[in-house]
């Protein structure tokens, strides 16, 4: 129950920091971030996945009503990244890692970092070509959108490797 | 024949997955940001009530730059005044101007997404309806989506969604114009005949072709342009209007656009 109450904690305090990034910080059009998907990421392997879809599209759908975005494009990106995550965890861990991760968040505590940040990049370059492939319906040239997607998921993927290593393995703890 | 259980389990999310997906590109394809704002009406006037206070502090800390972008659009409207006065000498017709304009404040504005909008301080009891244009002395700024009673919600020309009927100054030659995602501050002007001569700085207007905006408001300039599929001319146009400090806009109300669709209608 506890740890219940800690997903959801953690869970509306990315949906707070989400808010605050996409009001105060612009950096360029070029590039989103985005750290809620780090949410999706680290919940347990164990976790049923029907309900781990269920909360990746709230939690998206959360993100589209409250910072600046166009309703179902984060929940949509979100719910790819979620339905692939097992595929990647297989891919990514070994089953040693993930008897050790049972029940628990993925994260530096329970799963070593080089494959984490393995898990996270995979994760994130999935989410981002949703979202950029989905966003950029109107027409953007080959290049952009691969340099965009590139250029997200390398950036992205640094500040979830900071944020996993200083915050999260502390909060959830 | 018995199905295993681990089939259908996968079968089944994958359905969920289907669905859900289904789901977020329904909206995203159904312009989502209208539909949130149908949705979330009443979070909207919430966040417009912070977001009113939040841009008073950040107008009055910008004091200095808002003024000198006040003797510009002085500058400009004293341009459009003296053209007006020019035209006086000009035979008159019968019909009156047909725009009318409500003066709003700009207490939101996004300019680094794909799909910018801007929410103003006056809505549907300051007479703001639905698509009517949005404008400044310096361009075309967006359309209205929704209103609430005091605020307005208008899709942003920084929108891949959005486009303007704009024409060439000096030729009368027109097109759609649309924003550039790719360049801060472009548009691109496109469907030009091939023969028209267009000038580097040459002066891009709001065409009239349409009851969103009043024609020959100015645009912007010709950056360059291009032969595209060897038959148009797709024209790149630099904008006057630096959407990035937007602090005052004019809402555009058409007074014969009742009329000029009863009599679309009647014609269909």
């Amino acid at each position: 129950m506890k740890q219940h109450i800690r997903y959801f904690a953690l869970a509306a305090l990315m949906v707070v920091c989400q808010i605050l990034l996409s009001e105060y910080v612009n950096i360029w059009a070029v590039l989103y971030i985005a750290i809620f998907p780090q949410f999706i990421i680290l919940l347990p392997p164990s976790m049923n996945r029907p309900l781990h879809l269920i909360v990746a599209f709230l939690l998206g759908l959360c993100i589209d009503l409250l910072a600046d975005g166009v309703l179902g494009l984060n929940a949509a990106a979100l719910v790819a990244m979620a339905y692939a995550r097992p595929f990647i965890l297989k891919l990514t861990l070994s089953k040693g890692n993930m008897d050790n991760a049972e029940g628990q968040p993925l994260t530096p505590k329970t799963v070593e970092t080089p494959k984490l940040i393995m898990l996270n990049t995979l994760m994130l370059a999935i989410f981002f070509t949703a979202y950029i492939l989905l966003d950029s319906a109107a027409g953007f040239t080959f290049w952009y959108t691969l340099l965009k997607i590139g250029l997200c998921v390398a950036v992205n993927s640094i500040i979830t490797v900071i944020c996993n290593i200083v915050l999260l393995d502390k909060f959830l703890r | 024949m018995r199905i295993p259980p681990s089939l259908l389990f996968g079968v089944g999310r994958f359905l969920l997955f289907i669905l859900l997906e289904a789901i977020s590109v329904y909206m995203v394809c159904n312009n989502g940001i209208v539909q949130r704002y149908r949705l979330i009406g009443k979070l909207r006037e919430v966040q417009g009530f912070f977001w009113e206070r939040y841009a008073a502090i950040d107008e009055y800390s910008s004091l200095r730059r808002a003024n000198g972008r006040l003797a510009d659009d002085n500058t400009l409207l004293m341009q459009q005044l003296y053209r007006h006065k020019e035209n006086e000498s000009a035979p008159q017709d019968t019909v009156k101007y047909p725009f009318s304009f409500i003066s709003a404040k700009v207490i939101r504005n996004t300019v680094n997404t794909t799909h910018n909008y801007l929410l103003i301080n006056k809505g549907s009891k300051d007479g703001v309806e639905v698509d009517m244009g949005v404008i400044t002395p310096a361009g075309a700024v967006g359309i209205v989506s929704a209103v609430s009673s005091r605020y307005a919600y208008v899709i942003s020309f920084l929108n891949t969604s959005q486009q303007v009927s704009a024409k060439i100054g000096k030729s009368n030659t027109f097109g759609p114009m649309c924003w550039d995602p790719h360049r801060e501050g472009v548009a691109i002007l496109s469907d030009i005949p091939q023969h028209v001569e267009v000038n580097r700085l040459d002066t891009v207007y709001t065409s009239g072709y349409s009851s969103f905006y009043p024609p020959d408001i100015p645009i912007g300039v010709v950056e360059d342009s291009r032969i595209v599929n060897g038959v148009h001319l797709s024209v790149d146009v630099r904008l006057l209007q630096e959407f990035r400090n937007l602090n005052y806009v004019m809402v555009v109300k058409d007074n014969n656009k009742e009329e000029i669709e009863k009599l679309i209608k009647g014609a269909q």
